[in-house]
């Protein structure tokens, strides 16, 4: 008994999961308490059965990172949590969502460790993408000054979502291949086309991620600085010639004078980080629904509002954290083709946090991108799962790669005694 | 539950969300460190993890003496910068001189850099050239620039064929690691050419001689078959450094008389992986 | 692949870089702007708690009861004049003043800042809960003193008037004119031309003319050694780069020395000591006193005064050096220019909170004086209360002179031609230089007739409030 217990406090991961697990139980009992709503009561149980699920049931169907999927599950089920506390309908379709997010992690991990050769998956990718892309441009709908999504039997999908997996896939394949024609015309063609849609805070972390991992597998400081020269007169032109991008730099810079119209979102957004103090408002109180699409693009806002400043700040460091595991993950990586994978998948989801938070907090110009795993919405959740399975299916590589070295490894002393 | 309390529960609560959040950052950071730690500690005993194999130096320079075994990873680049995978600092290497790559079931796959080339197996190989042709197996002999390199794989990798005999099919060799002393699977299994400290370690396996001898029955009328040798086989002779050195082993002796089991235990849990030959 | 695992490194590391950004950025700018952002009229979260809780008084140093709430129903002074006085620097509960003390502080006055015990302690005996009493540094009689003989001087007039302690920076008082009646808005007064809702004395820049002259002084005194010995020659029309600067009423003055230049008022001679100076030169020192910096105070929201820097060149220069070119403060700043020379060099930081007490009494929070910065060496703050003090006794401020006291100031008339016509705004920024009464004053009057100053407009105004704080002792 003594030692079951002292194993327990040692072994990270149970610790880990179970403050977890605690933080959401006593998160959805109190709003629970606020009207009784038996809806949370069951949130309360289900949530932290699914966050066992994904963390200790996972990992016994492959040698998974146990830390990265700690945190992920925490960041999904925190928003969960913040959509029960402003909109519970939301909530429910976020908590599926979630389970199909799982779901599909599980199959990218078994397509990473399965898939040997590349080449074909790759070049059946590369026309699909851009077809899938063309396809809001013709069906699409128009939200936000945008058009990057369209309706499929009743279900919203954005593409570009699903479309940053295969950049990802393109572009580590032909990288690691010394090929830089064919994903070079891919990526410029995918900017394109988000161009077109008006996309542009996916479009700025497209093209960040691109020529990061252009850098890192080439060590080009030449033609990288080039790509960065053309972004940024990409942006000049873009600010000179398009109304609506001068508009959003203007409320960048003083939200304050218009804030009754242009600056109305980023005005309430501050409004409510300020509001919230050190420590927050208190979950289920405040007025959070004040903030406009407090369901996606300014979730964190709705987080700092009712949980405060501090509590920003970890979950920053939550993001810091899954950046520095999959930094570890791609550097371990045995062949290119993985470690590109892995840090492409990683800095994609640094960026867009990145993207986004600044935006919330004035420190970059808002464009609208999700928060990776907290904002609702199915694409972007399941994509962003997508990309955790990217990580962990190199990170289970590298683990069985490792674990064989040390089987030869003894192997040989056994030999050597023999 | 009526407003008022809830709203001092609630903000009673925050104090526990609060310090739960700090708790879950806290417990991540420090898991972070303990595996950096624990991989540090495992590596430190897998100096091979991740490597195939080693070159070792037939011919050098004072930078790179001979007999220096350089660990050789599974994919990566040669040259004489120090940011290259394999580091050769010797006349005539670029800087990035040849990317390379190891393919299962073929061996270890070179392609020069433009403008660059190299020798392997007597074979030269530039960009342009077909170079999955020609990858590199045990025992291959690799010239890039003034440097003569031989690679030496780790046991337990699948590499391509080589036939022994001129009118053997090549075929895939089934993956094996543990039949080691069955010396009816010894010309099967060791398919390439022994490296030259395969020399030393084998006395029995000298140039000139078939891998097993028969015995000879002098009292026979029929004619003993003669076996043919490498030169006579159409295959090249087993390295020799072309100076007439006595060959230097390229790690130090031990000095007092050698436990190789028990003493190497010691020193790590693990030790090297082994090699083909040894 | 060596290469490319360094690479990463890199890149997680510029990842890192940027989540650091993103923190510093956020704690920064909560740290700073956090109060105001969130004491903004248009916060849902303070419009939704002014329904739970009733707003705390607000008294002044006397203990005066300026704002109070009675039967859910916000309350000023009974007085229409002592209410119209204060407007600016109260607020109003309707938020149509931004940045008075009811909407900055909001999270004192609504009960934002109440610990858990006390909320726990109110829930148990059942009582409604109520918000913090904030006790302000001001005397609001001065303040209704101040607006009368305004309206006296230069009746129907705009300006402003601001009375600080120069020892501890706490605000004694200030008004704009012209004002309202907090109890009784109306249509009318939201649609006056004249903006009675806007606060002239830390909302509005206006360039500050000859009482800019006191930088320019202390910036010759820093830089060129031995200036108060030179004579300079005043022509009466300098001209630089084809345009002539001229005094006020083109006299000429010949020779004299700064000290009498200063007293005079001579533009020409204050030109040539900025040509002399340089931009640089005058830009650090108006920079020392506070040009060009974003002030975070803690109690009150004063606008940025500015130093032009752009589209410099030799007559922007003269004229920078006579307080006109693109210059421009608030009558805030310019008392606190005063006070810093008053201050042996030492700017005190604006204080209008003096403590918070909680609806049982007990003080929740007591506020320091803080230093702002030290605009100049105590050395040359005293050759510049020398001069400042024979503005008042023989030169152009000889209005502002209370017999019984030692009044120091400075005059300024500034031109503006912003809204298409000619605009002159008078200036005095003065103080008592005595120990008791450590008082800085700066007065602004807004578009005076022709051939009316400073020295005839607001000196005679500053000149009656010095003569009320003497009064006090």
């Amino acid at each position: 008994m003594k030692s079951e217990k002292r194993s327990f406090r040692r072994d990270p991961g149970k610790l880990l999961s179970s403050a977890v697990k605690l933080f959401f139980f006593s998160a959805f009992l109190l709003l629970g308490l606020k009207d009784y709503a038996w809806q949370a009561f069951a949130l309360a149980l289900a949530v932290p059965a699914m966050i066992s699920l994904g963390v200790n049931f996972l990992p016994r169907l492959f040698p998974a990172d146990k830390l990265l999927l700690s945190l992920t599950n925490f960041l999904c089920a925190l928003g969960v949590l913040v959509l029960y506390a402003t909109n519970p309908a939301y909530a429910y379709q976020q908590a599926l969502y979630y389970g199909v997010g799982l779901a599909a992690m599980v199959v990218c991990i078994y397509l990473v460790r399965l898939i040997k050769h590349w080449k074909i998956p790759v070049l059946l990718l590369m026309p699909v993408s851009l077809a899938l892309l063309v396809l809001p441009l013709i069906i699409g709908r128009e939200t936000n000054g945008a058009r990057n999504w369209f309706y499929v039997g009743g279900i919203s999908v954005q593409p570009s979502e699903i479309v940053k997996l295969s950049l990802l896939l393109i572009i580590s394949y032909f990288m690691s291949r010394r090929k830089l024609l064919p994903w070079l015309i891919f990526a410029v063609g995918c900017l394109g086309l988000l161009m077109l849609q008006k996309d542009l805070g996916t479009a700025l972390m497209y093209y960040g991620v691109t020529l990061m991992l252009f850098y890192a597998s080439s060590n080009n400081l030449l033609l990288t600085g080039v790509g960065l020269a053309g972004g940024a007169g990409a942006a000049v032109l873009g600010y000179k010639l398009f109304a609506h991008v001068k508009r959003r730099v203007a409320i960048w810079q003083n939200p304050w004078s218009d804030y009754d119209n242009a600056g109305y979102q980023i005005v309430q957004s501050l409004m409510a980080i300020a509001s919230g103090g050190l420590f927050g408002v208190g979950l289920g109180l405040g007025s959070p629904r004040t903030i406009p699409v407090y369901h996606t693009d300014f979730i964190f806002a709705v987080i700092c509002e009712q949980f405060g400043l501090i509590f920003g700040l970890c979950v920053l460091l939550m993001y810091v954290a899954i950046i520095w595991r999959g930094a570890t993950t791609a550097m371990a990586a045995r062949t290119s083709f993985h470690g590109l994978l892995a840090m492409g998948a990683t800095l994609m989801i640094g960026l867009q946090t990145f993207v986004i938070i600044g935006g919330v907090i004035k420190l970059i110009p808002l464009t609208g991108v999700t928060m990776p795993f907290v904002s609702y919405g199915g694409t972007s959740l399941v994509s962003s799962m997508c990309l955790v399975g990217l990580l962990q299916g190199v990170a289970s590589l590298n683990e069985d790669d490792l674990n064989e070295d040390t089987r030869l490894a003894m192997l040989g002393s056994q030999e050597d005694m023999a | 539950m009526p407003e008022n309390i809830y709203e001092i529960i609630s903000l009673g609560a925050r104090y526990w969300f609060a310090f739960l959040g700090l708790l879950i950052v806290w417990r991540s950071f420090s898991w972070l460190r303990k595996d950096r730690r624990a991989k540090h500690r495992r590596l430190k005993h897998l100096p091979d993890a991740g490597m195939i194999g080693e070159m070792v130096v037939l011919q050098g320079s004072d930078d790179l003496p001979e007999g220096t075994a350089i660990p050789v990873p599974r994919a990566g680049v040669l040259g004489f910068l120090r940011t290259c995978d394999v580091v050769v600092p010797v006349d005539g290497v670029a800087g990035k001189h040849i990317d390379f790559s190891f393919q299962d079931g073929k061996g270890l796959l070179l392609f020069p850099l433009r403008g660059q080339s190299c020798v392997v197996d007597d074979t030269e190989l530039t960009h342009r050239s077909k170079t999955k042709k020609h990858p590199m197996c045990h025992g291959s002999r690799l010239e890039v620039g003034d440097a003569v390199l031989r690679l030496r794989l780790f046991a337990g990798l699948d590499t391509e064929y080589r036939p022994l005999y001129a009118d053997e099919q090549a075929h895939h060799m089934p993956f094996q690691d543990d039949v080691t002393s069955d010396w009816q699977d010894a010309a099967y299994i060791y398919h390439q050419e022994p490296a030259p400290w395969a020399e030393q370690q084998n006395p029995w396996l000298q140039e000139d001689q078939p891998y097993y001898e028969e015995p000879v029955q002098q009292d026979s009328w029929v004619e003993q078959p003669v076996y043919p040798t490498y030169q006579q086989q159409g295959y090249r002779q087993p390295y020799r450094p072309p100076y007439q050195q006595p060959y230097q082993q390229p790690w130090p002796q031990p000095e007092e008389p050698f436990e190789p089991a028990q003493a190497r235990q010691k020193q790590s849990r693990f030790r090297r992986r082994r090699s083909h030959e040894e | 692949m060596k290469q490319q695992r360094y690479l990463f490194k890199v890149l997680a590391l510029i990842m890192f870089g940027m989540f650091l950004l993103l923190a510093v950025y956020g704690g920064y700018s909560i740290f700073t702007y956090g109060n105001r952002w969130f004491s903004y009229s248009r916060n849902p979260r303070v419009r939704a708690q002014k329904e739970n809780v009733i707003a705390g008084d607000i008294l002044d140093r006397n203990g005066v009861i300026l704002a109070t709430t009675v039967d859910g129903k916000r309350t000023y002074q009974p007085d229409e004049a002592a209410r119209r006085a204060i407007v600016h620097l109260l607020g109003d509960s309707q938020g149509q003043v931004s940045n008075g003390v009811e909407t900055f502080q909001t999270s004192y006055l609504y009960g934002f800042q109440t610990p858990l015990s006390e909320r726990v302690d109110a829930l148990l005996s059942g009582e409604p809960r109520r918000g913090d009493n904030v006790t302000l540094t001001i005397d609001s009689q001065l303040c209704t003193e101040i607006t009368h003989y305004f309206s006296q001087r230069n009746p129907g007039k705009q300006g402003a008037a601001v009375v600080m302690n120069y020892k501890t920076g706490e605000l004694a008082g200030y008004i704009s004119l012209p004002n309202f009646d907090p109890m009784n808005i109306t249509a009318e007064t939201k649609a006056d031309p004249g903006q009675p809702f806007w606060n002239r004395a830390t909302q509005s820049v206006y360039p500050p003319g000859s009482s800019f002259k006191i930088i320019t002084t202390a910036s010759a005194l820093e830089n060129i050694p031995g200036v108060m010995e030179q004579d300079i020659l005043c022509t009466g029309g300098l001209v630089v780069m084809n345009q002539a600067i001229r005094d006020y009423g083109n006299d000429i003055h010949n020779k004299l020395s700064l000290r009498s230049a200063f007293r005079k008022s001579c533009n020409n001679v204050y030109a040539l000591v900025a040509l002399t100076l340089g931009d640089e030169k005058l830009r650090k020192t108006a920079e020392n006193f506070g040009f060009n910096d974003n002030f975070l105070f803690r109690d009150l929201v004063v606008e940025n005064s500015t130093y032009p820097t752009e589209g410099r060149n030799q007559f922007e220069l003269a004229t920078t050096g006579i307080g006109q070119s693109a210059l421009a403060a608030t009558p805030m700043h310019m008392c606190m220019v005063a006070a810093a020379i008053a201050n042996d060099g030492v700017m005190m930081e604006p204080r209008l909170l003096m403590n918070v007490t909680s609806a049982a009494g007990a003080t929740r929070t007591t506020f320091q004086s803080k230093v702002y910065r030290t605009a100049l060496s105590a050395e040359h703050a005293a050759t510049l209360q020398s001069m400042m003090r024979d503005v008042v006794k023989s030169g152009t401020g000889t209005r502002a002179a209370v017999p019984g006291l030692t009044i120091c100031g400075k005059t300024g008339s500034a031109e503006s031609s912003l809204s298409g016509s000619d605009v002159t705004y008078g200036w005095f920024v003065g103080y008592i230089e005595d120990d008791a009464l450590p008082y800085a004053v700066s007065v602004l009057v807004e578009s005076i007739e022709d051939g009316e100053g400073g020295g005839s407009t607001a000196a005679p105004i500053a000149g009656d409030i010095f003569r009320y704080l003497q009064g006090l002792r």
